[in-house]
């Protein structure tokens, strides 16, 4: 009986956890670049009932099956689908299509972002409308002339028919590794592979923006059903207190 | 609980401030020389789940653990520098940027506002003012008092003549052309960091740097057409399709609201 309150209860929790994801992905439906997370739930692993009997003095356990003690958030996955190319006409917004992402300078090192509505700054640095310069071939930070900014799709740019830099892009053998740090950043963990940058497959296009990724009524859809479930497993926590109830009020009792 | 509250509220809250830009815009649909703007989001700070208690893996194959999102935030609203639509309006005074330069009008106390509105006219001393009587920038003389209106001519360099009647011995109409002055326009390194006024003017700030000042046909300034307005660069489908997306955002982030504010019921009655 106790177990069956905790497997309930680990279920309520694994659902609150599975509609705070997607809270977050509504929350981000308007986020240039934004890519959705989804929460993937596994059980605990599984255990060997057995009842315990005696019988002419020794000990024997007949097996009476396995049982599971609850869910559990197995992972937070980050799809890395493309999302919508919108139009924007604006020469400093750019859209990738395609795995890449582009370099920025942040505080703490490199970081990685899919967002592409970038600025020019008083000093003529490109810059996130953050403020992290965006980095251009060898990881130097850009610097681009104010007018007549052209760039092809793969991320030349060229003023007055001048070349003035080049655009970072950088693609991932296993983009599922890269962890989100909020402000639209991506930041590569331990196990991240770079692809060569000869191996890149990423279109740039120019006075596009990449919406975000997130499916209304998928999301709307799992937001319902994790609410049930959560009901539902709130239910079998009262339905286990009533039996607790029972057994402590009635079957014990001494009239 | 107080996790969803939050990311749906942050949601409402950008989605509403992008209504509030959005219906400014299209109240602007026809401002002569109106920039629009655009809100920009991102997604706030990420926390990991492996406090004690929480039903997560220990382990997973990415080797990440799991975490979730705070909701989002607005960054900005930068101006949109799309050039709109040319209106010919055929009156002298009406001067339309082909460029990415702004003019420069002085205001009251001497500071200067920049605007892409051409409507010009004259003041009581013969300067030519902006719609709001402020006097524009330039190397400019007043207009004579005989000269009329239609007699102005502004090229696409910048430079504004006049022409008035002048009769000779012979009682011929020779017109006698005057050089008056030339328009100054004005750009800047970040021009999208520019804040508005209101009526139509803009303003220097730190995040679009000094004004760089310089003639029409210079750089990247742009030439001027006279008898043109410019339009308003806000496209109408483009703002109402935005509006019912951004309206269909706000109930979903309500939607995810009211889903937390029952699962808490929930919480709250399993005791009862």
């Amino acid at each position: 009986m106790i177990r069956g309150l905790y497997t309930a209860a680990s279920g309520m929790m694994t659902e609150k956890i599975k509609q705070e994801t997607m809270a977050n992905n509504m929350s981000n439906l308007s986020t240039s670049g934004y890519k959705r997370d989804q929460s993937v739930v596994s059980s605990f692993p599984h255990m060997l009932l057995s009842s315990q009997e005696r019988s002419a003095g020794f000990m024997r356990l007949p097996a009476l099956g396995s049982i599971n003690l609850g869910a559990l958030v197995e992972e937070n996955i980050t799809q890395h689908s493309q999302g919508q190319l919108k139009q924007t006409d604006s020469p400093l917004d750019f859209g990738l299509e395609g795995e890449g992402f582009f370099a920025v300078m942040t505080p703490d090192g490199v970081r990685y972002t899919r967002s592409g509505h970038f600025l020019r700054d008083s000093q003529g640095n490109l810059v996130t409308d953050q403020g992290h310069r965006v980095l251009g071939e060898g990881e130097e930070p850009l610097v681009i002339p104010g007018e007549d900014i052209q760039v092809d799709g793969e991320g030349n740019i060229t003023s007055r028919d001048q070349q003035v830099g080049r655009m970072l892009l950088a693609e991932f053998e296993n983009p599922e590794t890269l962890r989100k740090e909020g402000s639209n950043l991506f930041n590569v963990t331990e196990g991240t592979q770079l692809v060569n940058q000869e191996g890149l497959n990423t279109t740039l296009h120019q006075g596009f923006l990449e919406g975000a990724n997130v499916d209304l009524a998928q999301e709307i859809s799992q937001a319902m059903t994790a609410l049930r479930a959560y009901e539902m497993n709130q239910r079998v926590i009262q339905t286990q207190d009533e039996l607790l109830s029972k057994c402590a009020n009635e079957v014990g009792s001494l009239r | 609980m107080i996790n969803i509250l939050k990311s749906g509220t942050a949601g409402m809250r950008g989605e509403s401030l992008k209504i509030d830009n959005i219906s400014n815009n299209v109240s602007n649909v026809n401002t002569y020389g109106f920039k629009k703007r655009d809100v920009n989001f991102s997604d706030l700070l990420y926390q990991g789940k492996e406090q004690r208690g929480t039903p997560v893996a220990q382990e997973t194959t990415t080797g990440l653990m799991p975490q979730t999102g705070r909701g989002s935030q607005v960054t900005g609203n930068s101006l949109n520098l799309k050039s709109g639509s040319f209106v010919e309006t055929n009156r002298s005074l009406d001067v339309a940027i082909e460029g990415d330069g702004f003019f420069g009008v002085e205001r009251e106390e001497g500071a200067i506002a920049y605007t892409r509105e051409g409507a010009f006219s004259l003041d009581e001393e013969g300067f030519l003012v902006n719609s709001r009587g402020y006097r524009l920038m330039g190397e400019l003389n007043p207009l004579p008092p005989e000269g009329g209106l239609e007699g102005i001519e502004i090229n696409s360099r910048g430079e504004v003549f006049v022409e008035f009647p002048q009769e000779n011995q012979e009682g011929e109409d020779n017109r006698e052309r005057v050089l008056l002055g030339r328009l100054d326009l004005f750009t800047f390194d970040n021009p999208a960091g520019l804040a508005s006024l209101g009526g139509n003017l803009l303003e220097a700030t730190e995040a679009s740097g000094e004004a760089l000042p310089g003639n029409p046909e210079e750089g990247d300034l742009g030439s001027l057409r006279q008898g043109f307005l410019e339009g308003s660069n806000v496209n109408l489908m483009e703002e109402m399709s935005q509006l019912i997306l951004s309206q269909r955002y706000f109930q979903l982030n309500s939607r995810s609201l009211r889903y937390a504010d029952e699962m808490w019921a929930m919480a709250n009655q399993m005791k009862r």
